[in-house]
């Protein structure tokens, strides 16, 4: 049927108008001799049927036997549309040159895109690759795929593959990067400066050399070891020739420093005593809303500690179930006082002014002595100052002569 | 005559054999309300958009309906599409027991 069709249209046919009497005599007679005919409609007084074209006049006689009149009322198929166009010559000229121009550039590589590249810029991949002759405005049958993967990550440095694919007139060109070892840092010429102010005592000078002996005193941003000048060094036969130029100091300088700390504590403390009067509020939260079951916000007492429990019910899978209830336990406080020997308040004002060294040490601190003194019995309060030596690094890295920063705390 | 057919139209139940090649019989399909195709018909006698008559052997088909179309004519098949209300048998059939109606 559909092929029966499409046969029809590229004969191409007829649509005719028949007019007589006796319509039904004129289709019989024309189906008996043999002529195709197809799609009949009654139109009024008229028959309109489709007919091939060579039956046209082929079927006159039948006409005229039977008193009808047959018209043509269109022309349908492939051949009568060809010959519509066959007299538009420029429109069919323009179509085919359109055909031409898009088929010519679609043939070509219009861009050349680098994809993944982190270390590699993809300008390098881009200029290796129009080495090989990928390049934007290169025929596109002339770039042969599996070449370039196979050659291109030999070309470029840090490339380890290389995958190529073509999407119309766009190369895709995707990179997989060598994962390369560091590069070796480029050392400039360091020195190394006192980071704060020390008591030296020991120095060792790995490369460079040592400006300062153990037993100098050394303030914060002194120079500790400078690196070797040109024609100093002992210059290594496999070194590069700008580290011929200056070496950079390297080396470790320990030193003791001492660290001070004040705390004062009072002879009266204020000490919080739990009365055992607890107030509770519970909570109910569904979804963004609360609602109060119990208590009130506050609980009535002027100090308290609190205590927040909360309650949910267990989710299944992802689902949980927006419904918590919260139970806020509040403990009553009130403060009394504390009478401290003064023994008692020297001891925690030492504990408390060591706690503060402590925690400011640097790693690699070696503690060597803890010293206390009471400094003024002021009246009603303990005062205790706390002084730490620790042997550490104070050697640091510079180009320049380092900057002491703001450091609190430091005799 | 008339023994001939009586014989034919026996054969043709004996041996199970299509009646409409033995018999000359239409066959007639309908598909739906949508189109009826009448297979070794006599020719078209009537056709309105409202109603076809098929020649068929020993009588007539009444096709009624709307905007019906005659789809495909050909000597051995007509094909009528539209929207079908009836498709009636006129004139004096053919009955099997009575093979001898001519």
């Amino acid at each position: 049927m559909l092929l029966g069709r499409l046969w029809r249209f590229l004969a191409g046919y007829l649509v005719v108008s028949v007019q007589g009497p006796f319509l039904e005599r004129f289709l019989n007679l024309a189906i008996k001799r043999g002529f195709a005919v197809w799609q009949i409609e009654r139109q009024e007084h008229e028959l309109r049927l489709r007919m091939e074209i060579e039956d046209f006049f082929a079927i006159r006689p039948v006409a005229r036997l039977t008193h009808a009149r047959v018209r043509i009322v269109r022309r349908a198929g492939l051949p009568f549309i060809a010959m519509r166009l066959q007299r538009r010559r420029a429109l069919m000229a323009s179509a085919l040159f359109f055909c031409i121009v898009l088929y010519t550039l679609s043939s070509f590589i219009w861009f050349v895109d680098v994809r993944g590249t982190e270390t590699v810029t993809p300008e390098t991949v881009v200029v290796a690759a129009a080495g090989l002759g990928l390049k934007p405005g290169v025929l596109r049958w002339q770039v042969d795929e599996q070449f370039l993967e196979n050659e291109l990550p030999k070309l470029v440095r840090g490339v380890s593959w290389v995958g190529i694919t073509r999407r119309g007139t766009r190369v895709v060109v995707e990179v997989v990067e060598k994962e390369l070892p560091p590069p070796p840092a480029l050392a400039p010429p360091v020195r190394i400066f006192a980071r704060k102010d020390a008591l030296i005592t020991h120095i060792l000078a790995i490369n460079g050399v040592a400006v300062v002996e153990p037993g100098d005193t050394v303030a914060a941003g002194d120079l500790l070891l400078r690196g070797y000048l040109t024609g100093e060094a002992p210059v290594p036969t496999d070194a590069p020739e700008s580290a011929a130029f200056i070496s950079p100091a390297e080396g470790t300088v320990r030193g003791r420093v001492w660290y001070g700390e004040e705390a004062v504590v009072p002879l009266i403390q204020r000490i919080p005593i739990q009365t055992g009067r607890q107030y509770r509020v519970t909570t109910l939260k569904i979804g963004q809303k609360e609602i109060m079951l119990t208590g009130r916000n506050k609980p009535p007492f002027a100090h308290g500690q609190q205590r927040i429990e909360r309650r949910s019910l267990p989710g299944w899978r992802s689902i949980q179930i927006p419904v918590e209830t919260t139970i806020i336990t509040w403990s009553e406080i009130i403060f009394g006082t504390e009478r401290l020997t003064p023994e008692q308040a020297r001891e925690r004002a030492r504990a408390e002014a060591y706690g503060k060294i402590a925690t400011s040490l640097p790693a690699g601190a070696n503690i060597l002595r803890v010293m206390d003194r009471v400094v003024e019995g002021e009246q009603g309060s303990v005062t205790v100052r706390v002084t730490v030596e620790v042997e550490e690094e104070i050697g640091m890295p510079g180009e320049e002569k380092w900057v002491v920063p703001e450091e609190p705390a430091q005799t | 005559m008339r023994y001939r057919k009586a014989l034919r139209f026996g054969l043709a139940s004996m041996f199970e054999l299509p009646q409409d090649l033995v018999l000359d019989m239409p066959r007639i399909t309908i598909i739906g309300s949508l189109q009826v195709t009448v297979q070794n018909h006599r020719g078209l006698l009537e056709y309105r958009p409202d109603r076809v008559v098929i020649g068929i052997s020993g009588g007539q088909l009444l096709v009624t309906g709307e905007e019906m179309v005659i789809a495909t004519i050909q000597e051995e098949e007509v094909c009528v599409t539209g929207i079908l209300q009836s498709v009636v048998f006129e004139g004096g059939l053919l009955r099997p027991d009575e093979p001898d109606h001519e």
